[in-house]
């Protein structure tokens, strides 16, 4: 989807904060919508389709987080969500695994919440197409046995945008990986590029959103996505 | 000198003297051994009276012979010299016999010394029977507890002891006693309570040990008065709780902070990055909007700093600032806006309700500021922590309404309501202590309350929990000039 032809709903109690992103996003040709809280982002989207939500987590009457599970029950066209925080009382872990596509940190300029607008509006087959030119910060790999027993052991988990993996290397948030992961009875190779979205130094467990899908395993992945229909983003584990 | 009648005379005087010298020094060693009748050397002085004799008559018999140059005196003479020879010999036996007991006697300056120390000595030492009666205290002693020397000799340990304590003594000291041991002062001697003679009780440790003798087993008590120990360590459990209370608030404060200053960064970021994105793409801004973006930055920036502010007024020790005249309008907002976003979040509202034209109240801003956002968020606990409570917190400030409370000084009072779900009964009294705490684990160490009121009380104010059926009420007075400490400049 363009971002010209997507309807964008913001949230934020800030009322400055979101005149400034309202301004951003109809410069960039949105429909844009704005809700000072959960409590009437939530009656927006009761009453009309909106493709993706930018929501603060902190706020008054509702939070971010709430917002987002009545949202998960509600029977409703579930839009893409951004969220938008300097502090949030939910892990980093739990947001992804709540289905959030990117979390955003404030300050923020304008340029970054067009781009990861844009990239929550394209589709993944394209969205992973294109490797990035930049050498990854850490290389992660992997031998599994079987897609099965890895994901019942939480050594492999997929989600809609990515994975939760067990590393025996520390990771740092936002850092860029090369991943590998094989899967002898399968005779599947992943390889992808990705960013560190959560680490657990203590369970050696790490979320990772992929960026960049090799073509032999991005068929599989997508089908794979497609079968499963994972709630999360990135899976928590 | 030629030999003549001078010298005769001189020599025959002085053996008489010495003669009767030697008489004397027997005379009076067999006195002292009439007297002494159990004394450990009574052998040896014998042996001294009659040596002392011997000579006495050796020397009369020299005189004797030669005054009137008696030959049967000279005859004599040699047995009475065999005689005092043998003497001589024998209580020189029997002396060197004698000599190390005579060493082992105590020497008296010693004994002084030692008895000087054990008077003067910091700590009271008492030694007891093994049933408990006193046979030994020293000065200390009697100073600690209040009784003379007479009284305390004689006496059953347990005076000493407080009614509280004193049924279990006896069968602790005969367990003591049965086991023999030793429990010094440093390796963590008892720590219990002694009872004065005018019945007041006081902190003591008290090292204990047993001493075997001839004449039995005794013990050995050093008692040491802890009391201005056990107020110091009072004072800096005071002065750490008082720091832990702002490590507690400040924790907390730091979420809310992230938020509250990241807010205003996030709009004077968004504004200054527009405007210099807007410059470089050379498009033509209008006065009017340069303005209003600045302006915007100004204002933002302005309320960026408020926050920070008011968290370096937390952070700030404050219990040596000066006193000084404040306005409780002011205090109030102030402690209010620190909290303001967690309320606002949690959807509780928060009211105030200030009476018009209060004076100006003497005190220390910081820590009266710390009572009120420790009530407050108490308050917002109490309120978030129950589905039954209404979701509100009153601030009201006044002046005391009648003279005859309070002593009649003049004084203000600040009340934190809200319409949490109250403190259950059990709970009221307890309430300030230390360390009491009805939060759930991990969310309170229960030394805020403890803490404000020791805050209040040395401003000479006072901080209660009004007893009502109504909505929980927090009681803040504070004197409009506050308490002097004693002996303090006026």
């Amino acid at each position: 989807m363009r971002i010209e032809e997507a309807c964008i709903l913001v949230v934020d109690d800030e009322l400055e904060l979101l005149e400034i992103f309202s301004t951003w996003l109809g410069r960039a040709g949105c429909h844009v919508l704005t809700a000072p809280n959960g409590a009437e982002a939530l009656r927006i989207l009761h009453e009309q389709k909106v493709d993706v939500l930018i929501s603060d987590m902190r706020m008054p009457i509702m939070d971010g987080a709430t917002l987002v599970r009545k949202l998960r029950q509600m029977d409703v066209p579930q839009p893409k969500i951004i969220f938008v925080s300097g502090y949030g009382n939910v892990s980093r872990r739990e947001i992804f695994d709540m289905g959030v596509e990117a979390l955003l940190d404030k300050p923020l300029g304008r340029a970054n919440l067009i781009r990861a607008l844009e990239r929550c509006l394209t589709d993944c087959e394209l969205r992973w197409s294109n490797p990035s030119p930049e050498p990854m910060a850490q290389r992660v790999s992997l031998e599994l046995k079987s897609l099965d027993e890895a994901t019942a052991s939480c050594a492999f988990n997929l989600g809609r945008g990515g994975c939760c993996l067990a590393v025996n290397q520390p990771l740092k948030e936002e850092e860029t990986v090369d991943l590998s992961v094989r899967f002898a009875r399968e005779g599947l190779h992943i390889e992808a590029q990705g960013t560190v979205v959560w680490f657990d130094d203590r369970q050696n467990r790490a979320g990772v959103a992929f960026e960049y899908l090799d073509p032999e395993c991005r068929e599989w992945v997508l089908r794979k996505i497609a079968e499963l229909k994972p709630k999360s983003f990135v899976a928590q584990c | 000198m030629a030999w003549g009648p001078e010298l005769l005379r001189l020599h025959v005087a002085s053996e008489l003297v010495i003669a009767l010298a030697c008489v004397l020094v027997a005379v009076a060693l067999l006195r002292v051994v009439r007297r002494r009748q159990g004394f450990r050397f009574n052998g040896v002085l014998l042996c001294f009276a009659a040596c002392g004799a011997a000579f006495a008559a050796t020397h009369a018999i020299d005189a004797l012979a030669m005054w009137y140059r008696l030959e049967w005196a000279s005859d004599d003479d040699a047995i009475v010299a065999a005689i005092t020879a043998v003497l001589s010999l024998v209580t020189v036996g029997v002396m060197v016999g004698v000599m190390p007991r005579v060493f082992a006697i105590p020497d008296a300056l010693a004994d002084h010394r030692f008895r000087e120390l054990l008077e003067n000595a910091p700590d009271a030492v008492i030694q007891a029977d093994t049933r408990g009666k006193i046979v030994l205290a020293n000065r200390t002693a009697e100073l600690m507890f209040g009784y003379s020397h007479e009284e305390l000799i004689g006496s059953n340990v347990d005076v000493l002891v407080p009614q509280a304590s004193r049924g279990a003594h006896p069968q602790q000291r005969d367990q003591f006693v049965q086991g023999g041991s030793t429990r010094l002062m440093h390796e963590g001697g008892i720590d219990r309570h002694g009872l004065r003679k005018d019945g007041t009780e006081f902190s003591v440790e008290v090292g204990l040990n047993t001493v075997k003798t001839d004449a039995g087993v005794y013990v050995s008590a050093i008692i040491r008065d802890v009391t201005d120990r056990k107020q110091l360590e009072q004072e800096l459990e005071r002065e750490r709780a008082l720091r832990g209370q702002r490590v507690e608030v400040l924790a907390r404060l730091a979420a809310d902070l992230a938020h509250e200053i990241k807010n205003p960064l996030a709009i004077i970021h968004a504004r200054a990055s527009d405007l210099s994105e807007l410059a470089t793409h050379a498009e033509v801004l209008s006065a009017d909007e340069v303005a209003k973006t600045c302006g915007s930055i100004v204002k933002t920036t302005e309320r960026a700093i408020r926050v920070i502010r008011g968290v370096q007024a937390l952070a700030h020790e404050g219990s040596h600032d000066p006193m000084q005249r404040v306005n409780l309008r002011g205090l109030i907002e102030q402690s209010m806006d620190v909290l303001r976003t967690r309320f606002e979040t949690h959807s509780i509202r928060l009211e105030t309700e200030i009476a018009d034209g209060l004076p100006l109240v003497e005190c220390r801003e910081v820590q009266i500021e710390q009572i009120l956002v420790n009530l407050l968020t108490n308050a917002f606990d109490a309120i978030d922590g129950s589905e039954s409570s209404m979701r509100w917190v009153k601030v009201h400030a006044g002046m005391r309404p009648s003279a005859l409370e309070f002593g009649g000084i003049e004084a203000a009072r600040i009340e934190v309501v809200d319409g949490g779900p109250g403190v259950a009964a059990e709970n009221r009294s307890r309430l300030m202590e230390t360390f009491f705490t009805t939060k759930p684990r991990g969310s309170g160490i229960g030394i805020g309350l403890s803490v404000s009121r020791t805050i209040a009380e040395d401003h000479g104010g006072a901080l209660e929990l009004l007893d009502s059926d109504g909505p929980t009420c927090f009681r803040l007075t504070l004197p409009v000039l506050a308490a002097r400490p004693k002996g303090g400049p006026q």
